[in-house]
């Protein structure tokens, strides 16, 4: 499909998403061999651990799709796309596949890369990936980050500026979520239903990993429900950003 | 062929466009003539189905824009030349755009080569002068060798170099049969490139005609006269009824007769026995013909009297001029 070829040549035929895959890929395994590295005591060094970087890989990943739309708005080019692809729900979910394609390759690259590291630092550490659970923790990576890349693509979309959209999108992942908690009586109510924390569970649950949110409340979904819930969150934002994007001037 | 019927556009309560029909013909370059705020732009947006009228509609080829299948294909445009990611090459640029449109990819080293910017194909577009990128941009717009090519304000910002290659250029593009609708809010930029004229002035049709016609009815001609014996030709053509005011040149005062041929003039002063140094005939600049009929279409929007009526040479139009950009003295 060109279409696809095209919004492939648009996001690859720039430096920012290089450099933020590899950003992505030192932070996540940076963190991973530090850990590793640092542990004296070997139990303290599961699966799940080595994972521990994975949510600034997430970060970064999430910066990198938005500018992919955002980056657009602000040179003008989405005018020449338009221009080019009228159809703007084909040209938006198109880009929105390779982006996630992408950004899910990087989460796979990031988490295996992470867990490798830790493998080699520390041979001796029951890091054999044996359970389901231990798989969903390490290959999940990239199906979070490929969720994670569409939401912040139709958010680009929606707010256009790369400054207004970084900042959403960080803010609510990393601020918003948990301060919910805050508020009395439902807080926790409210939190057991974040689309973020609901990605959390669905990577965590299961293992036992430093300070897990999924430890402080119960979560009301299966992991495999939490993913799915992320991915209809995800779905929901994207809806919304197309119908925007076909009202409105350019 | 591009038809606009009752074209409207609103921002908020600002009317950008009102109520604009025209059509653009193959075969010759239309210019698309107005002040700066006029509406062109908007209306090419609309053309390319970037923006959404608010009333009526345009049709490229008989179909609205979205409509169309391949569109580059059928209509190439230049709105701004800075719609390129500063980072990409020339050639990335060119080559999503082919592929998105079905377009081989030699086709991008044809166009680069027809613009002159094979050479620097590899480097980034953000480096480029506003004379290459403007180029980039009208490699992009000839890409799927299309019928229809509109360009907005081209040559603003172009050495004499560049402007006269994209007027030879657009020419080249009309001869071979395309329709080319190319703005500008310069008059004399036009009367050298366009053959038919589409004026608007804040959004609103004031003519679509042939360029010669726009030029022949907007100006008005006037005739000049030197004499040693001017007191007395002023008396004689103020008794005829022409209205008559004076103009300092090198070689003493001059006479200028409005509304009035020398066929006129020369007789007045034959009969009165006045000796003549100069008669010659004056044609109102395009700018001033330009400014009037505009002007009108601003008098009429905002209620602002002007005493003198038609501007003569000495110009007294306000109201108008402020509409005019610097860049268009």
């Amino acid at each position: 499909m060109s279409l696809l070829a095209v919004e492939r040549i648009k996001l690859l035929s720039t430096r920012s998403p290089w450099w933020c895959a590899a950003v992505a890929l030192v932070l996540t395994t940076g963190f991973a061999g530090l850990f590793a590295g640092t542990t004296s005591d070997g139990s303290a060094l599961t699966v799940g651990t080595t994972q521990i970087g994975s949510s600034f890989g997430l970060m970064v990943v999430m910066v990198m799709a938005a500018l992919a739309v955002t980056t657009e708005y602000r040179f003008g080019t989405i005018r020449a796309t338009f221009q080019a692809v009228p159809n703007r729900s084909l040209v938006l979910l198109t880009k929105t596949g390779v982006v996630a394609l992408l950004a899910g390759l990087i989460g796979e690259a990031a988490a295996f890369c992470s867990w490798g590291l830790a493998k080699l630092v520390k041979p001796a550490a029951d890091l054999g990936l044996d359970t389901a659970a231990e798989w969903r923790q390490v290959a999940g990576a990239g199906l979070v980050y490929a969720l994670a890349a569409v939401v912040a693509v139709a958010v680009g979309t929606l707010v256009r500026h790369s400054a207004g959209a970084i900042t959403l999108v960080l803010v609510w992942s990393l601020l918003v979520e948990k301060m919910v908690m805050m508020i009395p009586k439902v807080g926790n109510d409210i939190y057991r239903w974040m689309p973020f924390n609901a990605a959390t569970h669905f990577q965590t649950s299961g293992l036992q990993q430093g300070a897990d949110a999924g430890g402080v409340v119960t979560m009301p979904l299966s992991p495999w429900g939490s993913l799915a819930y992320f991915a209809a969150f995800a779905a929901a934002t994207l809806i919304v950003a197309l119908v925007v994007a076909n009202r409105r001037d350019v | 062929m591009i038809e606009a019927v009752g074209l409207t556009k609103r921002y908020g309560r600002t009317v950008a466009v009102d109520d604009l029909s025209f059509t653009v013909k193959p075969g010759r370059v239309t210019g698309f003539l107005g002040p700066n705020g006029a509406g062109k732009s908007t209306t090419m947006r609309m053309i390319l189905g970037l923006d959404r009228p608010d009333a009526g509609h345009v049709l490229v080829d008989g179909r609205p824009y979205r409509q169309l299948d391949r569109p580059l294909r059928t209509v190439g445009a230049l709105l701004d030349a800075k719609w390129v990611h500063p980072n990409r090459s020339a050639r990335a640029h060119l080559q999503w755009l082919a592929r998105s449109n079905g377009l081989p990819a030699r086709r991008v080293d044809e166009v680069l080569e027809v613009v002159g910017l094979a050479s620097v194909a590899r480097r980034r577009a953000g480096g480029f002068s506003l004379g290459m990128s403007q180029r980039l941009g009208i490699a992009a717009a000839l890409l799927g060798d299309p019928q229809i090519l509109l360009f907005d304000e081209p040559v603003n910002g172009l050495d004499p170099e560049g402007i006269l290659w994209i007027r030879q250029f657009m020419r080249r593009l009309a001869a071979e049969g395309r329709t080319v609708f190319v703005s500008s809010h310069l008059l004399s930029e036009m009367a050298l490139t366009a053959e038919d004229l589409v004026v608007v002035g804040r959004g609103r049709l004031i003519a679509q005609c042939s360029t010669a016609e726009f030029v022949e009815n907007a100006s008005e001609s006037s005739v000049r006269v030197r004499s040693p014996q001017i007191d007395r030709l002023r008396t004689a053509l103020l008794h005829k009824g022409f209205t008559v005011h004076t103009e300092p040149t090198a070689e003493g005062n001059a006479l200028v007769v409005n509304a009035a041929t020398s066929e006129q003039v020369g007789e007045i002063a034959a009969a009165q026995g006045v000796v003549l140094h100069e008669l010659s005939p004056q044609r109102g600049s395009l700018e001033e013909a330009f400014m009037r009929l505009t002007g009108d279409s601003v008098q009429y929007r905002t209620d602002t009297d002007d005493p003198t009526g038609a501007p003569g040479p000495s110009g007294s139009h306000a109201a108008a001029t402020d509409l005019l950009v610097p860049a268009g003295k």
